[in-house]
């Protein structure tokens, strides 16, 4: 499953992140092993918090990030 | 001379933290990717003398876009004595695992934990000593904007550490250890969710934006201006006149101090008030954290013109001034992205160019000035989307920022930060237009045979302006005026106005008629910016030709929008 399919509210455990993103998303508080919370998403955003930041991805994006949902 | 290099992620503190142990008073702001180059300072430990680097925020090690390159480039080939690592301790696990690819070099590093103040206010724990046991560094825990801390630090700067090697798959555990979870933040919550709604997060930031330009050129800021022209610029204008005839000056000395410097420059440095005020809330925007929000918001329309939400930052930073808003495209993470972004900056009208909306739309347009502005904004941001989308590239970069935590804003940075920019502009005022001015008024008043004239349009700049007025007499402003405000205003945006009170000394009001001023101030607002602008163009492109090309263009489109707006406004007005 990817961060792009939970919906607002649900909760997720990030598995693996696209390699071209890995360095910046692991800079903003996303590694593998990171729990997030979905604050909010829509067709084109998804806006995910973890206990150490809050990170806007574009849904392009999100799709490409491996996780399982909690 | 030890050199010690300030790293860390973009917005965890590091130029507050520069600032506090050098007494420096550098850019600082709530969002990330302020500091795009190097900046250095020198401190005094124990007798010996330090140089302090502050480098780009990264978010990664190798950096990917070109301020995390200047990093990278900097740490590699410089190898300073040490680093000072600065985390963001509310953010502690990402702070470490950038902290465990930078040990890869294999540099002494002192860590501190920055804004453990906020740490403290969430009501989270935070155990210093066990993370330095851990990392087998030394960690101060500190607060930059307070001061808390910092002298500790700046004395341990006297002994380097030994060179530190960490693996960052164990960071995030280390960090959970010695840092107790987040507390939930309901009212943040709360304003994250309006402001970012897509239903009411752009007009929520339209509604943030007319408040700032409200405030600014309304109440108070406007009645500043008045104010500062009725008690000031026209009783000191008067007064200066009566002295300089008292004292036996030459009527044309006296015009020229009168009408063509105080005339000039005065009435731009009436805007001095209203300058401050915009400055002031735009760092208040910034401070608070409000900036990245809007990227976010943004990201949608942005897209669709090509750009990225990324590119908010640079085109909103372009309503102040558009020099600091082509340099922060270097934050933009491709090379079509940062050119598509400096081709739509210029279009942004800056602050110089909504000062000169204010005062030739009331001018000109007595009774429907609010509509005219609105038209010109309207028109200035349409082009920059069009300009951004005809120049886009074929491959798109998703959304991907970090939202940092709200902050109140400190009304002593604040203060700060604004009167340093005022006084960048009033130095701007002071050299440039007073040369544009004095200049205008000897070209006004001499012919080119330096003898002087009677009536203007025999001088020197009426015969140029006569030469050049054929080509804007289809735009229906062939006046050697208007054309001779347009040349000056390539000098700086504040000029347009100056020149055109030097040119009318009866008042602007009236001066053209009202389809001409409407195609005239369209050219104002598209035509190309300042030679600053330019000349910065040019620096971030890279390319010799790039800034000639960036005149013609836009010089291109000024001409066909003014041309447009002209015969369309002949059949309406």
């Amino acid at each position: 499953m990817t961060a792009a399919e939970l919906k607002t509210g649900e909760l997720g455990r990030v598995v693996s992140l696209p390699a071209e993103y890995e360095a910046r998303l692991a800079g903003m508080g996303l590694f593998p092993g990171t729990l997030f919370r979905v604050f909010r998403t829509d067709r084109r955003t998804v806006l995910l918090r973890t206990d150490g930041g809050f990170v806007a991805l574009g849904v392009s994006l999100a799709a490409h990030i491996t996780i399982l949902p909690r | 001379m030890k050199e010690i290099a300030l790293v860390g992620l973009p917005n965890c503190g590091k130029t507050t933290l520069f600032n506090a142990l050098t007494g420096e008073h550098r850019t600082t702001g709530n969002f990330p990717g302020v500091t795009v180059e190097l900046l250095s300072g020198d401190i005094t430990v124990a007798e010996e003398k330090l140089t302090l680097t502050d480098l780009p925020g990264i978010y990664s090690f190798p950096g990917k876009t070109p301020e995390e390159k200047v990093t990278e480039n900097y740490l590699r080939t410089q190898r300073p004595d040490a680093v000072l690592f600065i985390a963001d301790t509310g953010a502690l696990s990402r702070s470490l695992c950038l902290l465990a690819d930078l040990s890869a070099l294999g540099l002494p590093t002192f860590l501190a934990c920055n804004m453990i103040d906020e740490v403290s206010r969430d009501g989270r724990q935070f155990d210093a000593e066990a993370l330095a046991r851990l990392l087998r560094l030394p960690v101060f825990p500190l607060s930059a904007a307070r001061g808390e801390g910092v002298e500790k630090l700046r004395a341990a700067f006297s002994h380097l550490p030994p060179p530190i090697r960490l693996t960052k798959e164990k960071m995030p555990a280390v960090a959970a250890e010695v840092l107790s979870p987040p507390s939930p933040h309901p009212r943040a919550d709360a304003a994250d969710r309006f402001l970012l709604s897509p239903v009411f997060g752009i007009p929520a930031f339209f509604v943030i934006l007319f408040s700032v330009f409200f405030l600014t050129y309304r109440f108070p800021g406007g009645i500043c201006a008045d104010l500062c022209t009725r008690f000031f610029a026209e009783p000191f204008s008067a007064t200066v006149g009566q002295i300089l005839e008292k004292v036996g000056c030459t009527p044309f000395l006296r015009r020229l101090v009168v009408e063509g410097v105080i005339g000039g420059v005065g009435n731009v440095l009436c805007f001095l008030p209203q300058i401050f005020l915009l400055f002031f809330l735009l760092t208040a925007l910034e401070d608070c954290g409000y900036l990245s929000r809007a990227v976010t918001v943004f990201d949608p329309i942005l897209s669709r013109a090509g750009l990225s939400g990324k590119a908010a930052f640079p085109l909103m930073l372009g309503f102040g001034c558009t020099v600091p808003a082509l340099m922060a495209t270097r934050t933009l993470d491709t090379e079509k992205e940062r050119r598509s972004t400096r081709a739509a900056v210029p279009y942004i009208p800056c602050s110089a160019r909504c000062a000169v909306f204010g005062i030739l739309s009331a001018a000109l347009f007595p009774a429907k000035a609010p509509a005219v502005l609105f038209f010109l904004y309207g028109l200035s941001l349409i082009t920059a989307f069009l300009v951004g989308f005809f120049s886009r590239g074929k491959e798109k970069t998703p959304l991907c920022v970090e939202l940092p935590r709200w902050r109140m804003p400190r009304f002593g940075n604040l203060c700060r930060v604004a009167a340093r920019r005022s006084a960048g502009f009033l130095k701007k005022s002071v050299s440039v237009i007073l040369v544009a001015s004095v200049a205008l008024f000897l070209a006004r008043s001499f012919d080119f045979s330096f003898s002087p004239v009677a009536d203007a349009a025999e001088s020197m700049l009426g015969r140029t302006g006569e030469f050049l007025s054929p080509l804007f007499t289809p735009l229906g402003f062939g006046a050697w005026q208007a054309v001779g405000a347009l040349a000056v205003g390539l000098t700086a945006k504040e000029a347009v106005a100056g020149a055109l009170a030097v040119f009318y000394p009866l008042g602007i009001a009236g001066c053209l008629p009202p389809a001409a001023a409407l195609s005239f101030l369209v050219f104002v607002a598209l035509y190309p910016p300042c030679v600053a602008a330019l000349s910065a163009y040019r620096k971030e492109s890279g390319r010799r030709f790039s800034a000639f090309l960036l005149f013609l263009s836009q010089t291109a489109v000024a001409y066909l929008a003014a041309f447009i707006t002209y015969r369309v406004a002949l059949v309406f007005l």
